[in-house]
């Protein structure tokens, strides 16, 4: 297939092709210098306060519109989407009528960060409506909008507002936006792969594995782009700036999740959201602890492969993927091969990949019925915060559930990369589960960790962390018997 | 009738206009500023070889390019940009302009500043230490301190250590300046004070006020932070303006605005208290000790505010408070919300729970023993309180949150809890605030009100709209004073060419100071446009000046003018005339003729259809040198109960229910007036409990953005928030009866901090003392009060 120059999307509707150095601007810029569509605020510009919050639709597919974070999304990685911003919400000169309850309610005072949370609003309300929903509870509106920070109302009155749309009355904005003609262009667009170089920059967006493996070769020390939440922020905050980017999103196996009795398979492109759901019913302790991890506009954008890939000690997801047996698998030109989690990280914020190797897919197990697993995480803030310590316990019991089979104890915050336990898991599994002893397990701990302090805590505040976690898992599996 | 925010509709269409959603001029430069990395030091040199090579580089600004370098809204103590001695982390030092808006951290990246370090201070206690201050003690005292506390029964003492807090306005420091003809500067600034503004840029480009004009459309957020510190980043972007003879744009990023930027002061109080067995509080010394960062800023006011706070709600006859501000190496910290108010009622509301641990009795039986009421009236200041609803803000919220029940409950689960399960906390704190500025002269407003002949109204004042709803108030007064729909007057953007000497739109007074010079302005209208539709009752309308087109064969309608008034809620006398929905009507001949047509009538007769209104707060006079007298016109007072849980897993607090109710008087928009009381009030939870300001051993502020400082989230609100409004109509000081509102709530929070205190206490190991944790109570000091063993044993594992 031929390549474009070019990265191609719908803005409230419109087609637009960038090209140049602007498909390697923040979203949020594009559209409030470039596009000047001002109605998108930037605060943060690392993904924190939902001010910038756009909605993008995804072309093909039947889900609905979801919030993003548009000052960490590279402009680059919307290619082939539908976006739409606040300042298309106004149809014929008149309020949607999320817009209309946030009036009602006095939703804005100071207005910075309205227009974010009547988009993370909007969001909530076309996946509600999808889902069949009649009515948004407290829950769901505080859910949606964990992304979204306002320093003037104490929300309430944006909770207020929230409960109080009529989802019986609302009608989808979709249909306004995306058009056969749009998603057939999306569709034919989506085929060609992009390549393009600008001020000495190149950006690439390859639609097969192989392509990524050949571009990786040809051009070592180019940064692969997945969600890009993180590298967003680092660009953003001066810390990098890629001259070669490989972005994943047009490799359409890469988007792919399955389901094999246990293990579930997950490509390098989904999403935290996709994960969320398709894992509702399977692992209802994982996917309810991705609730406070992030936020919806960060989980529509973050891959779970990134945040294993990022390998910062406290990324949230990667205690339980320690615990649950995960398998990493990496593509390079040279073939393919697999690599145990225990394995994948060296050191802080490195991995054990070889030159030019590349994550495709993860594997990772799901408890069953005699797995007893538990995730703990603690931060300063509750929601949408970097943990000080997070942890993740699995316990696989015999039937007679008087001695563990396996143990698996993985803590993230108390060194250079999220650890196993392997002393305190070596002394559980060598004990009985009805009359282990509690105290010298805590001790063991102990040995286990090596936190250091900073920002978020002091490394007495996460041995204690650390202790009090386990104590309390200690004591649940205690119960079990 | 529920009126809506005026921005409303433009915010939730994103049409509202902000700074730096201004269109770009074709030639316009984008600043950035480089600063300090150094706490105290010397400048030994500026290598700026590497950034001129960028194609995108135009100049670079040194303090050598301004006229006058001090600025300063007390004392003019503080340089715009550094000479030779940087202060703290984040002090300005160089101006870079650049041609792109994207190449400013790039080229901020290329300038080498070189430093010799001198010795910082960067505690409270190093400055006592260093004997470093800003200004003397003050003291403030009532009674006889040391003699009552001699023959009291009981005496506590101890101290508290109250930390910063960030504004974390979501529009971070923001100005857009515009050379215009013959040296005059347009500024565009999200500040609180557009007079400040253009002061401080006339006096720093070496103009005369009459060159500058400042405007402020609105601001997203401010807090007090857009008080004082929006006037350099305005002075920069005029300077580049001004010299480079293009438009320039100066808009922070968050990390950058939090580094510059001061936070509200941190203080340390030391306290003794006397108290009878009964609980009643006898004498009270306090001793105010505030961080003031490098430079005076608004801190020696702030201290004043704090000191004049201490009694909060409580009547205690002796006191002898005395405060004082030290001079350290961070940003200069400034106003925000509560004003030093917080820092003083949390010192009172914390001495009240401890004397309550003390004497084994409940903290409300102690507040209500206390309490003004009766004859126990007068502060320490010595301003009676007058209108006083405190007694009944007690007894309506101890009954309405069904205290006494919820007291047992809590108590009865916190001592049978196992240990991985919350302890629960309680506690019932209020609020007394004093509403004026107490410096004297900042207590007046002025306002310019121009009906136009389609009879819709502009009206212009000092008041800055950072969301507070000042300009909705102040159109709903006019409105109101001329029968006409509020969807007929514009309250147009803040300019210094339009009113003049204005004050800062802060100490809560926004609505008062403006909408009273807006109703005094629109009155004196309304008085002579009442003569005009008086006259054209008796005239035959065929005769009206609309109807003989201009031909001059009528005589005109002669008004005078309404005497000088000074008092918004005077009646103007409008001779049996009434102005209501749109018509102005003759109450006993009923004849009528709609708003519109009489002022096209009055236009024709030449009847001025603008006027400016004065307005000056009467019957202040708080003498600071005396430390007595009437400091405040009224006091806006409420009362909260605050149920929390401590995790004894991770110290996590989480706000279970709060019950607020507060005296407003007779609200003019109750709708916004609650959005301020939830809003101050969670913006306040977040400083007593989340919001942790970490400096590095350099006095560099590391948690810079939201990702590592944490202001409260949708998530972090009370499972349950009642809000109630007491009804009362007495505070006939204030235009129409209402109370300032802007920074009251927030002082509720500190029952969240209490009741974390309180939830603590009920542990085996504080039975007999109080756990005086730091405020804010984060995760890590709630699990170190509460696991003191755990990190003695496992945190000292190495």
């Amino acid at each position: 297939m031929k390549s474009r120059d070019y990265v191609f999307f719908y803005l409230n509707g419109k087609p637009y092709e960038v090209r140049g150095s602007d498909v390697f601007l923040p979203l949020a810029d594009y559209l409030r210098v470039r596009a000047r569509l001002t109605g998108t605020k930037i605060v943060c510009a690392e993904g924190d306060c939902g001010a910038c919050s756009v909605l993008r639709g995804t072309s093909g597919s039947s889900e609905a519109l979801e919030p993003i974070n548009s000052c960490i999304a590279t402009v680059g990685i919307l290619d082939g989407y539908h976006l739409i911003t606040v300042d298309a919400l106004v149809e014929n000169e008149t309020l949607s009528p999320i817009q209309k309850q946030m009036i009602e309610c006095n939703g804005g005072q100071c207005g910075f960060c309205t227009p974010g949370f009547v988009v993370a609003l909007t969001g909530l309300a076309e996946k509600k409506c999808k889902e069949g929903c009649k009515s948004l509870s407290v829950q769901d509106v505080k859910n949606a909008l964990t992304g979204n920070l306002c320093r003037c109302t104490g929300y309430q009155p944006i909770i207020d507002a929230g409960v109080g749309i009529d989802l019986k009355s609302y009608s989808s904005i979709s249909k306004r936006f995306i058009t056969n003609e749009s998603e057939k262009a999306l569709h034919l667009s989506k085929k060609s792969p992009i390549e393009l170089t600008a001020n000495g920059r190149k950006w690439f967006s390859p639609t097969s594995v192989s392509e990524v493996s050949k571009l990786l070769k040809k051009y070592p020390g180019s940064r692969i782009l997945s969600g890009g939440t993180d590298l967003g922020v680092q660009i953003n905050k001066g810390k990098t700036l890629p001259e070669i980017v490989i972005d994943l999103h047009l490799v359409r196996e890469l988007h792919e999740i399955s389901i094999k009795k246990n293990r579930v398979r997950i490509g390098a492109r989904v999403s935290l959201s996709t994960l969320r759901r398709k894992l509702e019913t399977e692992s209802k302790d994982f996917s309810s602890f991705l609730d406070i991890f992030a936020s919806p506009q960060i989980k529509n954008m973050a891959s779970i492969v990134g945040n294993l890939a990022n390998a910062s000690p406290i990324g949230d997801t990667l205690p339980f993927l320690l615990v649950s047996e995960t398998t990493v698998f990496v593509a390079s030109s040279g073939g393919k091969r697999s690599i145990s989690i225990d394995k994948l990280w060296t050191g802080y914020r490195q991995l054990s990949l070889k030159k030019n190797e590349w994550i495709t897919h993860i594997e990772f197990s799901i408890p069953g019925k005699s797995d007893f697993v538990k995730l703990y995480k603690s931060s300063q803030r509750k929601d949408l915060d970097i943990s000080a310590v997070n942890a993740a316990f699995w316990v696989s019991m015999n039937s007679s559930k008087k001695s563990a089979n396996t143990s698996r104890l993985a803590f993230g915050g108390v060194g250079a990369t999220p650890i196993r336990a392997l002393k305190t898991e070596k002394a559980l599994n060598s004990q009985s589960l009805v009359d282990f002893n509690k105290q010298e397990l805590l001790d063991t701990l102990q040995k286990d960790i090596s936190p250091l302090s900073d920002l978020r805590g002091s490394s007495e505040f996460r041995r204690v962390l650390g202790h009090q976690f386990l104590r309390d898992y200690l004591d649940q599996v205690r119960k079990l018997q | 009738m529920k009126i809506p925010h005026d921005s409303a509709h433009t915010h939730v269409s994103g049409t509202s206009e902000y700074i730096d959603d201004r269109a770009a001029h074709f030639d316009e430069v984008f600043i950035g500023v480089v600063f300090s990395t150094e706490p105290h030091a010397k400048i030994l040199s500026i290598d700026s070889s590497k950034l001129e090579k960028h194609p995108d580089f135009i100049t670079l600004f040194t303090y050598k390019d301004l006229s006058h370098n001090k600025w300063g809204s007390i004392f003019q103590d503080q340089p715009l940009i550094a000479e030779e001695i940087v202060q703290f982390v984040g002090e300005p030092v160089v101006l870079i302009a650049s041609r792109d808006r994207f190449s400013v951290e790039a080229l901020k990246k290329l300038v080498t500043i070189k430093y010799q370090p001198l010795k910082p201070i960067l505690s409270i206690d190093d400055a006592i230490k260093a004997n470093s201050y800003i200004g003397d003690e003050r003291t403030i005292q009532s009674g006889d301190c040391e003699a009552a506390l001699q023959k009291c029964d009981h005496l506590i003492s101890g101290s508290v250590v109250i930390r910063g807090a960030d504004h974390f306005y979501l529009e971070s420091q923001a100005a857009v300046a515009y050379p215009l003809e013959d040296n005059q500067i347009e500024i565009h600034s999200s500040s609180q004070h557009s007079v400040e503004v253009q002061h401080i840029v006339a006096h720093a480009l070496g103009l005369d006020s009459k060159d500058v004009v400042c405007i402020v459309k609105r601001i997203g957020g401010a807090f007090g932070g857009k008080e004082s510190q929006a006037a350099p980043f305005a002075a920069f972007a005029s300077l580049v303006a001004h010299k480079l003879k293009r438009p320039a744009r100066l808009i922070l990023t968050k990390d950058d605005d939090m580094i510059m930027t001061g936070k509200r002061n941190p203080f340390q109080n030391e306290y003794v208290a006397g108290f009878n067995r009964d609980g009643k509080i006898v004498a009270l010394k306090v001793k105010l000790r505030s961080d003031g960062g490098a430079y005076a800023d608004l801190s020696t006011a702030i201290m004043e505010r704090a000191m004049l706070h201490c009694d909060n709600a409580y009547f205690i006859p002796n006191m002898l408070i005395q405060g004082r501000v030290c001079k350290t190496h961070f940003h200069p910290h400034t106003a925000f919300r509560g004003f030093g108010g917080p820092q003083a009622v949390a010192t009172i509301e914390k001495i009240i729970e401890q004397i309550a641990k003390h004497l084994d009795k409940d903290p409300l039986e102690i507040r209500k023993t206390n309490v003004y009421q009766g004859n126990n009236n007068v502060t320490h200041y010595g301003q009676p309180v007058e209108n006083n609803v405190l007694p009944e803000l007690f007894d309506k919220l101890e009954t309405d949150s069904d205290y006494w029940n919820r007291r047992k409950i809590i108590k009865a689960h916190n001592s049978n809890r196992k240990w991985n399960e919350p302890l629960l906390g309680l506690s019932l704190t209020a609020v007394k605030f004093g509403i004026s500025f107490t410096t004297r002269f900042l207590n007046q407003g002025n306002a310019l009100v121009l009906i136009h002949r389609d009879g819709t109204v502009q009206v212009s004042t000092g008041a800055t709209e950072m969301g507070q709803g000042v300009n909705t108030r102040i159109a709903q007064l006019v409105s109101e004073a001329l029968g006409i729909s509020i969807l007929n007057t514009r309250v147009m953007p803040t300019r210094t060419d339009k009113n003049a000497n204005t004050s800062p739109t802060a100490a809560s007074a926004g609505t008062d100071l403006n909408g009273s010079a807006a109703v005094i302005a629109t009155n004196k209208i309304k008085f002579r446009l009442a003569q005009v539709a008086r006259n054209l009752f008796v005239t035959d309308p065929a005769l009206y000046a609309s109807k003989t087109g201009g031909l001059g064969t009528q005589a005109e309608v002669e008004v005078t003018e309404l005497p000088h008034q000074t008092n918004p809620n005077k009646e103007v006398d409008t001779f049996g005339i009434e102005f209501k929905n749109g018509k102005v009507t003759d109450s006993k001949t009923k004849k009528s003729i709609s708003f519109e047509s009489l002022i096209n009538e009055a236009y024709l007769n030449r009847v001025s259809l603008s006027d400016y209104g004065f307005y000056r707060v009467a019957d202040l006079g708080f003498n600071k040198l005396t430390g007595k007298g009437q400091a405040f016109l009224y006091f806006t007072n409420g009362t909260a109960v605050n149920e929390v849980s401590v995790s004894p897993i991770n110290g996590e607090v989480k706000i279970l229910r709060t019950d607020i109710l507060m005296d407003l008087g007779r609200p003019i928009n109750k709708g916004l007036d609650l959005g301020q009381v939830t809003g101050g009030f969670i913006q306040g939870a977040g400083w007593v409990t989340t919001e942790n300001l970490y400096y590095d051993s350099k006095g560099k502020l590391l948690s810079h953005s939201p990702s590592t400082y944490k202001i409260p989230n949708i998530q972090d609100t009370p499972r349950e928030f009642n809000v109630n409004l007491l009804e009362n109509l007495g505070n006939d000081k204030n235009v129409r009866g209402t109370k300032a509102v802007g920074e009251p709530p927030l002082l509720l929070s500190i029952g969240v901090w209490t009741a974390v205190n309180d939830a603590i206490s009920h542990l085996p190991e504080y039975e007999k003392k109080y756990p005086s944790i730091q405020l804010p109570a984060t995760a890590e000091v709630c699990l170190r009060a509460i696991q003191p063993d755990l990190f003695k044993t496992v945190g000292a594992n190495k």
